[in-house]
């Protein structure tokens, strides 16, 4: 009798833990702007987007893809806070998989914030794996709280902050109309950036295999963290391989486009502001081919 | 046997390759136990407790400290200009030594005293030493008081059992959400501290300490909770440490097994032999014993330092004569009046100054932590993840005030007649507190090395 109780009781408490769990998870599914974005573009079927773009936060914020759909590029953003190179090769090979080809592939490289993206450790992001690789196992032993954690610290500033609230996901893109001024001083860095690296050297051949048009970007970073190297030079990939990089985080060249009192929402982040002034630039002088030297 | 199965499996699983030196050490132990007991002369039972002595502390001596021991030689002699030819050995010590040799010891002396019956129980015996719960990191039981447990039948406890479940909850929220967290911070600290500012080698000293109570009470709570479910009542390891008065109360709710363990076979005796010489025999004795503590923990003088500080601690209370004097802490009120809550402040920081010795790999490392600990920067803005450490503080209040609240309980998640919305309420804040606070991964109890 008593030993049935306790097992009763047992029982509730793993009920309780299951409960929390799934509630947790479905608030993620309700209430995450993130979360739904990559359950959204995981689920992409027979798409015609005519550019995608991938990278980290500074591409998730810095490139303004409603821009571009309004100068007739069908664009989604596929970039994923935290992310690294080999979460963009997933996003483009299961893209791939599915959908049509786009015409465009861009890679925003965030070297401002180092090296972040082109880890030699490479990580694949947890919603991603989620998403994209989804296994029951992972699942229970990494229930959405401990997996998902800084999801629910992104909701919780949600609710405390205006700024948050008026920011949202167009295309993929995170919106936000939020200032920061960037008061830090330019300090010339000119040291050259490594970007031999495995997944973007795939990223390039599976750019080449299907003609797709690959652009590689730095996007621009706080004052104190642009550089001196030039807006656009050759960079190996591989042994082997060459690719062209567009270097916006050139402090000059950044300068003219961008505002550091009123583009950024946070330190190497562009506001909506700054992110339509550097994609304005990248339609006009890149995408359109009428380039700069 | 089911639970001997079950016990030989465990320690298969963290270790398997100590496995039949444990038998052995059960089997040894077991018919040396029987042996001393049956022996008619004192002469005999004096010669079969010192094998089994020699078993115990020779194994302990070898696996523990024989590289500590060559390496302190070497570097002696070397201080003289003398090389000697001795080498240190690849020698994996098996998880749980300490803890399961000062079962056996216990067991035989307590046997040549005449103050316990051998058990003639094989299947009793082997579990005694190697009760799952308890074995890889203690608490250290008795043989007196755990042997008749296991001889006697048991019956489901349905209070025991509910007991059981909340101390191990309170030890999984201690652990996971606590000392976890803290090790996020005191890593980076440590690995960090020659180019941080005194304010965070401050922050980081303080973290320490929270962290090892709630790794260690945390993992105790969990192993006497276990052993409540199995029906079994395992010995008390703390009784809420930071609420100390002063360093002999320290020491009366810090490992309280270990402790009393000490003070039965090497304190006690120790001060008998020490009476003559007054109170100067009585910090001796006190030095000593807490010196042995030091060593227990680990092959290094970090530990030996350790310990020798803490029976320094002593020397006033010995003088004052208040060692043994023990007060109710804050009677019939909510809150620690202002002396008390200024001896605990005290006791902890004398505590918490002795467990940057812990952490520390060499004496000159814990020396050097000291040194930069107390220079200018102690007033300057502290470099930390500030979110991580707001945080852990936050849950290390709660931890606290709980455990304040529940400071003449047996562990912090007793609850007397709650109703059941404010019961199941607590349960459910634990839960979410584990899940959206709690540290998981790569991260062992620190008593597992011990």
């Amino acid at each position: 009798m008593h030993m049935k109780k306790f097992l009763q009781k047992c029982a509730a408490v793993f009920f309780i833990i299951v409960g929390i769990n799934l509630l947790a998870f479905a608030m993620l599914l309700l209430c995450s702007p993130g979360f739904k974005k990559i359950r959204e573009s995981s689920a992409f079927r027979n798409e015609d987007f005519d550019l995608l773009v991938f990278g980290n936060s500074m591409a998730l914020d810095g490139i303004d893809t409603e821009y571009l759909a309004q100068n007739g590029i069908n664009t989604y953003d596929f970039a994923v806070a935290g992310g690294h190179i080999s979460t963009a090769l997933v996003q483009l090979e299961e893209y791939l998989k599915y959908n049509k080809k786009p015409r465009t592939v861009f890679v925003g490289f965030s070297s401002a914030t180092g090296g972040s993206l082109m880890n030699k450790v490479p990580h694949t992001n947890p919603e991603i794996e989620f998403f994209y690789h989804p296994s029951f196992r992972e699942n229970v032993l990494n229930p959405a709280p401990v997996n998902f954690r800084w999801l629910y610290v992104e909701m919780l500033k949600i609710v405390v902050s205006k700024d948050h609230r008026n920011s949202k996901i167009v295309r993929g893109q995170w919106r936000s109309p939020k200032t920061i001024p960037d008061t830090s001083v330019f300090q010339g860095k000119k040291s050259p950036i490594d970007y031999k690296n495995p997944y973007l050297a795939k990223i390039v051949n599976i750019c080449e295999k299907h003609r797709i048009r690959l652009i590689l970007a730095e996007l621009p970073g706080a004052n104190k963290n642009r550089d001196k190297l030039p807006f656009k030079y050759e960079i190996a990939v591989s042994d082997s391989q060459k690719a062209t990089i567009y270097n916006f985080n050139n402090y000059e060249v950044s300068s003219k486009i961008i505002d550091a009192s009123t583009d950024f929402l946070a330190p190497d982040h562009l506001n909506e502001k700054g992110a339509k002034k550097i994609t304005a630039y990248l339609l006009q002088h890149i995408i359109k081919g009428d380039n700069v030297d | 046997m089911l639970l001997l199965a079950g016990s030989y499996f465990f320690y298969a699983w963290a270790d398997w390759r100590f496995l039949l030196f444990l038998m052995g050490v059960s089997a040894l132990n077991f018919v040396l136990g029987i042996y001393i007991e049956k022996s008619p002369s004192e002469k005999s039972k004096k010669w079969l407790l010192y094998i089994g002595l020699l078993q115990g502390i020779g194994g302990l001596a070898f696996f523990k400290y024989y590289n500590f021991f060559v390496v302190s030689i070497k570097e002696a002699l070397s201080a003289i200009n003398i090389t000697a030819g001795l080498q240190t050995l690849d020698i994996i010590i098996p998880l749980g030594i300490s803890f399961f040799t000062f079962r056996t010891i216990s067991y035989l002396l307590d046997i040549e005293k005449g103050k316990l019956e051998a058990t003639k129980d094989w299947v009793v015996f082997f579990n005694y030493v190697a009760f799952f719960p308890t074995v890889l990191s203690g608490p250290i039981d008795k043989a007196k008081t755990f042997i008749p447990q296991l001889e006697n039948e048991r019956t489901f406890d349905y209070g025991l059992a509910v007991n059981g479940m909340r101390q191990i909850l309170w030890g999984f929220f201690k652990k996971i959400a606590i000392a976890n967290s803290c090790a996020v911070i005191t890593d980076e600290v440590s690995k960090n501290y020659q180019s941080l500012p005194a304010s965070t080698l401050l922050i980081g000293a303080f973290f320490y300490t929270i962290q090892i109570y709630a790794d260690f009470s945390g993992y105790s709570d969990m192993a006497i909770g276990f052993s409540k479910l199995l029906g079994f009542r395992v010995t008390k390891n703390f009784e809420y440490p930071f609420f100390a008065q002063n360093i002999a109360d320290f020491w009366r709710r810090w490992h309280i097994s270990l402790t009393a363990w000490l003070t039965e076979y090497v304190f006690t005796p120790l001060s008998i032999k020490f009476r003559d010489y007054g109170n100067l025999g009585l910090v001796l004795a006190i030095v000593i014993n807490f010196t042995i503590i030091g060593i227990w923990h680990g092959a290094n003088w970090t530990y030996v330092l350790f310990g020798f500080l803490h029976g320094c601690y002593y020397i006033p209370l010995i003088l004052k004569g208040t060692m043994n004097k023990r007060k109710k802490l804050a009677k019939d009120k909510t809150l620690p009046s202002f002396s008390e809550a200024l001896n605990m402040k005290l006791t902890f920081l004398l505590v918490m100054f002795t467990f940057v010795l812990f952490r520390a790999e060499t004496i000159s490392q814990a020396f050097d932590y000291y040194r930069r600990l107390l220079s200018k920067s102690l007033f300057s803005l502290p470099v930390i993840d500030m979110q991580t450490a707001i945080l852990t503080l936050f849950l290390t209040i709660v931890m606290l005030t709980t455990e304040w609240i529940n400071r003449n309980e047996e562990h912090g998640l007793v609850m007397k007649n709650p109703s059941i919305y404010k019961r199941w309420s607590i349960y459910t804040m634990l839960l979410l507190a584990l899940l959206f606070f709690g540290v998981y991964g790569e991260n062992q109890f620190i008593y597992f090395q011990f």
